[in-house]
């Protein structure tokens, strides 16, 4: 019984704590793509990998040197952006090859905020940024190669009023 | 004879002073009145005795000369404080050479600078790369670099990462059983996982 108590009066400062933390406070949201680029065959060398949205081609295309004929789509996710703390984003479920970190660097505006990125491949950290992100722009990160085409991971800033 | 004079006479006495005659005459009157005074005197010869024998001998100040030239340059420092010298009319070589050597000194120190940076661990200017927007990106992996383009005037940007290790094309990519929506469109989560090899 005493335990229970115990255990209850914890639980309870835990939920107190972690409801008035203002840094828990979600400000915006974060949506990562994770993309697969290729000159090939998407279906044969990617089997069961959808098409991306075609916003992605359309968008990559006005780069000279960093254009494929077919984007697949790897995996996609939407994350809280926290007012103080760091978050997560990784967008191919199942794996933690690709991992990105996000947090505020500035006041979050109403058209946009200034994010600390840091990009992981294989628990290494491979780059870190400070990127001023605007509503429903998009910033794409050009990564690592794998089977002839190359991964892209996009990063689109969402306002918080947005579902 | 008045208790000053008598105590003079005596205190001058013990202390073997050299007495005129009249004062003798007096002395003398004064001892044959207090014979015990000359016990005293025995004593008191033999307490200084004994006190010049307990204490060295007076010696000069150690280093004499050197806190003697360090106080005389105390005080010139002291009067040049007060009363600066003037400066010469017309500037010398040493002048010019001061207004020339105050530029390379600061070029030298820059290079210091840009050296012990590439020295130690900081990033090289190649891993450090500022884009119009001022974003700045770094990369920590060795060999690694990055380029930033503003691909279009929609606001796109995109972050060139060269000099990565390529995922191996074993990295296998299988169909998960979750779904989500991208541009409002459902397509189906696929999740990856290492293909791992035992020998």
């Amino acid at each position: 019984m005493k335990a229970v108590a115990t255990f209850s009066l914890w639980f309870l400062l835990v939920a107190v704590g972690f409801a008035q933390d203002p840094g828990k406070e979600t400000v915006a949201r974060l949506r990562t793509v994770l993309l697969f680029g290729t000159n090939d065959n998407l279906a044969e060398v990617v089997p069961d990998v959808p098409v991306a949205d075609k916003g992605h081609a359309g968008r990559m295309e006005l780069l000279k040197n960093l254009h494929f004929k077919n984007y697949g789509l790897l995996g996609s996710e939407v994350k809280p952006i926290w007012r103080s703390y760091t978050n997560w984003s990784s967008p191919m479920k199942g794996s933690d090859e690709i991992l990105l970190s996000f947090e505020p660097n500035s006041q979050a505006e109403a058209d946009g905020v200034k994010l600390d990125l840091e990009l992981w491949q294989g628990k290494r950290k491979v780059m870190k940024t400070t990127h001023p992100l605007k509503n429903g722009k998009w910033l794409y990160i050009a990564g690592p190669d794998w089977r002839g085409g190359r991964l892209i991971l996009g990063i689109e800033l969402l306002p918080l009023s947005e579902k | 004879m008045k208790q000053e004079r008598k105590e003079e006479l005596v205190i001058r006495w013990m202390d073997d002073e050299v007495l005129s005659a009249s004062e003798n005459e007096e002395l003398k009157r004064i001892l044959e009145a207090e014979p015990e005074l000359a016990t005293m005197r025995a004593g008191h010869s033999q307490v200084r005795e004994d006190l010049l024998a307990v204490y060295a001998e007076p010696a000069d100040v150690p280093y004499g000369d050197f806190f003697q030239t360090k106080l005389e340059q105390a005080i010139r420092d002291a009067d040049e404080a007060d009363h600066p010298p003037a400066k010469p009319a017309a500037s010398s070589w040493r002048d010019a050479l001061r207004w020339w050597l105050a530029p390379v000194a600061v070029g030298a120190m820059a290079v210091a600078f840009l050296a012990g940076t590439r020295v130690g661990n900081s990033p090289t200017p190649e891993r450090l790369v500022v884009s119009q927007n001022r974003s700045v990106v770094y990369t920590p992996e060795g060999g690694v670099t990055a380029s930033i383009v503003n691909a279009d005037g929609a606001g796109t940007s995109v972050i060139v990462l060269d000099g990565l290790q390529p995922i191996p094309d074993s990295f296998d990519l299988m169909a998960g059983g979750q779904s989500f929506n991208e541009s409002d469109s459902a397509v189906q989560l696929i999740s990856t996982q290492r293909s791992v090899q035992v020998y």
